[in-house]
């Protein structure tokens, strides 16, 4: 019954849902090796969920290949039905069957099992997930972070090829999705599933994926490792999205850095020659372990937000100069 | 818990007590009915009445039952057969024509039972040279056989077509939203979806669709027309000739309450057993429907919907056209002025009962949120109960009772006793209300249950008295369930017929009595006209409610 972990190949695949005039998937392609994550990160309405609805066989492409290991899913000419592809899907609200109990959620996708292989598979995952004794619960009875480890483990138990993952994490609140982001995490490089996780938050995608995609407007804009994104993002829009960004005037020419810069890749200090912008202090917001001070700039530019340390003391109204950190 | 909280503070500091007494009186007084046919259990009855009940039960009501059970199961299973997969199709898929479909798929709800009946008599006719065939080749026997068979069959049909739309909304509701979203989730883990229909969606629906069954059976049991159009004695048959046939009104009476018992035994069943399963369905943003994927699912997804269209819109419009146009006795003008009368009477009896309910149900069910009152919301709920559980015929039983005890106590000569003797009207809305009230209180608790308690508190604490907020925020946040409730109501009283028959004053007709009226007397294409306006009346109403939006009002099938 084991399916091992395949590879999922993604061709020019383009989506454009009826009525609407523009695509949601426009001529996306990528490939995943077996066994790794694929963070897919990007803002709201950019296509993340529509690429995953593609591939689950939710809907159909109108252009473009999907494989997954050697079988074509879906094509000019084939069609594979979402119930026969071996995909596995968690979805945003976990959608747990609320007149099952959790032990029949889970076992739901486990078709032709012999009864004591599913109650093991079963009790083996609730385990592996820290819910072990919960089985004759109903979905109801559980709390957030637990009906969404059951979601979790419900779409591994099959042994899917491929699992999707659509904003897990997103209905929980910072401390739960850490804690749930490492149990899935663990889980998932236990079972050794290819994995394609779809999430808005930056530290999701940057914890969870050995590789990120960035899309954009139904184009996938920087495809790389998690470091890769982030020491050298291919545009503002991709740094922005991990992180706010503040724009500065370029004076370097075209060989110089970057125009744009993170709040902690800047400080503040006297007005020098070589300051990359100077001007007036504006705000300060004291945060406990450092301080964010927001400086109008002279040449009437976009505001510039930085971080220094909390001990460092400013005045509204101060003039100061930003530079680059050494 | 909190919630009762919200509920303390919101009364706090504003004397609630006369609205109580108010919303209680209310209630009361629309119970009155059914509690004077429970009461009836408990009263010794006369001789002579103690003898028609033994009569009634040695003679008439096995034969009653029998057929009141076969007439219900059998409508039931087919208006489940017609009802549920074009409910299914409708959400499932993205074909071209559906929101028409859909709309169409209610419309046989404006034609009532009776009407349907008569419209029926040509199709059944041909079944006539048939069993004379039966009986001239095969003997009496099998000939008997055979014409109660097609009898029951084309009555249960009867029903079918013109109820199922009970069951279809029902299903429609619970099939949309989180039904769509579980049943991907189904498909996800590699069911088929079939598979996935018959372990995830007709689970979860099957509260809803009992509560839409229960509506429709309801209908079969109230129904008088058709059933004694086609020669049958139903439980509601009997309770007629019992009360005017051998005019035993007492023993009419202990019968209703046994049938009301009945009927209140299952209704607890049936909330018990949704109660066992806790469904805390999310509503979830909607997914996008996909277009049917081939030939075979496309047929399915049309043949679904125009086979119900068909025999419950299609053919009893086509026949009454057919009457129509083929009549060779054109309306005269005094046919005419007979129709538009009881059109007029229709519009006003409509109007008035439509505006006494829901006024009834705004001040019920907003008291029963401002104040704490358990005893009270339990009050509301049973009147709420009471009347779409009680057939119309016990209701009429009821309200005598009720006239008879106002009588005893306010004695003609004095001024309440003579305004209630002369008020034959009052008495006809006071029983269309008793019945029809549900309608629109539930309409109005959904619209209340949807404006959360934080919308009150905030208006009270800008400085709002509780009738000030009521005014200003709920009101006006209600006014699509007060429109839908409305329509609903005026609807079902247009198409009454058992209660009115009962309790009209002296020569005064309504459509739907108008209709009875000239079937009675012989005279069957007469009832075209007036039928047509009947129908029409009604379906504007239903049209009006479908493009406001059904799925934001659910029905009884909520309740």
């Amino acid at each position: 019954m084991i399916t091992l972990a395949n590879s999922l190949t993604v061709e020019k695949v383009s989506l454009t849902y009826p009525r609407s005039q523009f695509p949601s998937v426009s001529e996306i392609s990528f490939t995943l090796a077996p066994s790794q994550i694929l963070s897919i990160v990007g803002k709201s309405g950019s296509g993340k969920s529509s690429l995953l609805r593609a591939i689950s066989g939710l809907e159909r492409p109108q252009e473009g290949q999907i494989t997954l290991g050697e079988t074509l899913l879906s094509g000019p000419e084939k069609f594979i039905r979402p119930d026969q592809r071996k995909i596995g899907l968690v979805s945003q609200s976990g959608d747990l069957f609320p007149h099952l109990t959790i032990a029949q959620n889970v076992t739901y996708g486990l078709k032709k099992w012999r009864r004591s292989d599913k109650k093991k598979r079963c009790l083996d995952l609730l385990e592996a997930v820290g819910l072990a004794g919960l089985e004759k619960r109903y979905p109801h009875q559980l709390s957030g972070g637990e009906a969404q480890r059951v979601a979790l483990i419900r779409a591994l138990a099959p042994r899917p090829a491929l699992l999707l993952m659509d904003e897990p994490f997103s209905n929980l609140d910072t401390m739960l999705r850490e804690h749930l982001r490492r149990i899935t995490v663990e889980v998932l490089r236990k079972e050794q599933t290819t994995v394609l996780f779809v999430t808005h938050h930056p530290d999701d995608a940057l914890a969870v994926g050995d590789q990120v995609a960035v899309m954009h407007h139904a184009k996938i804009i920087q495809y790389a490792s998690a470091r890769t994104i982030w020491e050298n993002p291919a545009s503002a829009e991709v740094a922005a999205l991990f992180g706010s960004i503040n724009e500065i005037q370029n004076s370097e020419g075209e060989s110089g850095p970057p125009d744009w810069l993170r709040s902690d890749q800047i400080t503040l200090g006297s007005e020098s020659p070589e300051c990359l912008a100077k001007g007036k202090i504006t705000a300060i917001e004291f945060l406990g372990s450092f301080q964010q001070i927001f400086v109008q700039p002279d040449d009437q530019s976009q505001e510039i937000k930085i971080k220094v340390p909390a001990s460092q003391s400013y005045d509204l109204g101060e003039r100061v100069g930003v530079r680059r950190n050494p | 818990m909190a919630q009762k909280n919200k509920h303390s503070q919101l009364s706090d500091g504003w004397d609630l007590s006369l609205w109580q007494i108010l919303a209680w009186a209310l209630g009361l007084l629309l119970l009155s009915p059914v509690i004077v046919i429970l009461a009836s259990l408990f009263t010794p009855l006369t001789p002579d009445a103690a003898e028609a009940w033994q009569q009634l039960q040695e003679y008439l009501l096995e034969d009653a039952i029998k057929e009141t059970l076969i007439l219900i199961i059998g409508s039931c299973s087919l208006a489940f057969i017609l009802g549920v997969p074009a409910a299914w199709f409708v959400e499932n898929f993205h074909f071209p024509g559906r929101r028409f479909l859909s709309i169409a798929l209610v419309l046989p709800l404006a034609i009532p039972p009776f009407i349907a009946a008569y419209l029926s008599t040509e199709a059944r006719e041909k079944f006539i040279p048939f069993l004379i065939k039966v009986r001239t080749e095969q003997g009496i026997d099998t000939y008997l056989l055979w014409e109660e068979g097609l009898r029951y069959g084309c009555l249960i049909l009867l029903f079918a077509s013109v109820l199922y739309p009970y069951v279809f909304l029902a299903g429609r509701s619970a099939f949309s939203g989180s039904g769509i979203i579980l049943g991907e989730a189904g498909r996800m883990l590699g069911r088929s979806p079939w598979m996935v229909f018959w372990t995830v969606q007709f689970p979860l629906a099957r509260p809803a669709l009992v509560a839409g069954l229960f509506l429709v059976a309801m209908e079969v049991l109230n129904d008088y027309g058709a059933v004694k159009h086609l020669g049958f004695s139903t439980l509601t048959v009997t309770l007629f000739s019992t009360w005017f046939g051998l005019d035993q009104i007492e023993t009419a009476k202990r019968l209703a309450g046994f049938i009301l018992v009945t009927i209140f035994l299952l209704v607890a069943l049936e909330r018990w057993h949704r109660g066992k399963a806790r469904l805390i369905l999310h509503q979830e943003g909607r997914p996008i429907t996909p277009a049917p994927r081939g030939l075979f699912v496309t047929i399915c997804c049309y043949l679904s919907c125009l086979i119900p269209i068909s025999l419950g819109l299609i053919f009893p419009t086509y026949s009454l056209v057919h009457w129509l146009l083929e009549d060779a006795t054109k309306p005269t003008a005094e046919s005419w002025r007979e129709i538009f009368q009881a059109a007029k009477n229709s519009l006003i009896l409509g109007l008035v009962a439509t505006v006494t309910c829901l006024v009834s149900a705004l001040i019920i069910m907003g008291i029963v949120r401002y104040s704490r009152g358990k005893l009270l919301r339990f009050l509301s709920h049973v009147s709420t109960v009471a009347g779409y559980a009680s057939p119309g015929t016990v209701i009429a039983l009821g309200i005598m009772g009720v006239a008879v005890t106002a009588r005893h106590w306010f004695p003609a000569g004095t001024s309440i006793g003579d305004f209630l003797i002369s008020g034959g009207m009052l008495w006809l809305i006071f029983a269309i209300v008793a019945r029809y009230f549900s309608v629109a209180a539930q309409m109005v608790q959904q619209g209340l249950a949807r404006q959360p308690e934080n919308f009150d508190q905030a208006s009270r604490i800008l400085g709002d008295s509780p009738l000030q907020s009521f005014r200003k925020i709920s009101l006006p946040l209600l006014t699509p369930s007060l429109l839908g409730g409305a329509t609903l109501v005026f609807v079902d009283v247009c198409k009454e017929l058992p209660l009115c028959l009962l309790l009209r004053p002296f020569e005064f007709e309504t459509l739907s009595t108008l209709i009875y009226g000239k079937v009675d007397q012989g005279t069957i294409y007469a009832c075209a006209m007036p039928s047509l306006f009947l129908i029409l009346l009604s379906m504007i109403g239903l049209i009006l409610v479908e493009l406001n939006g059904w799925r934001k009002l659910h029905r009884k099938s909520d309740s």
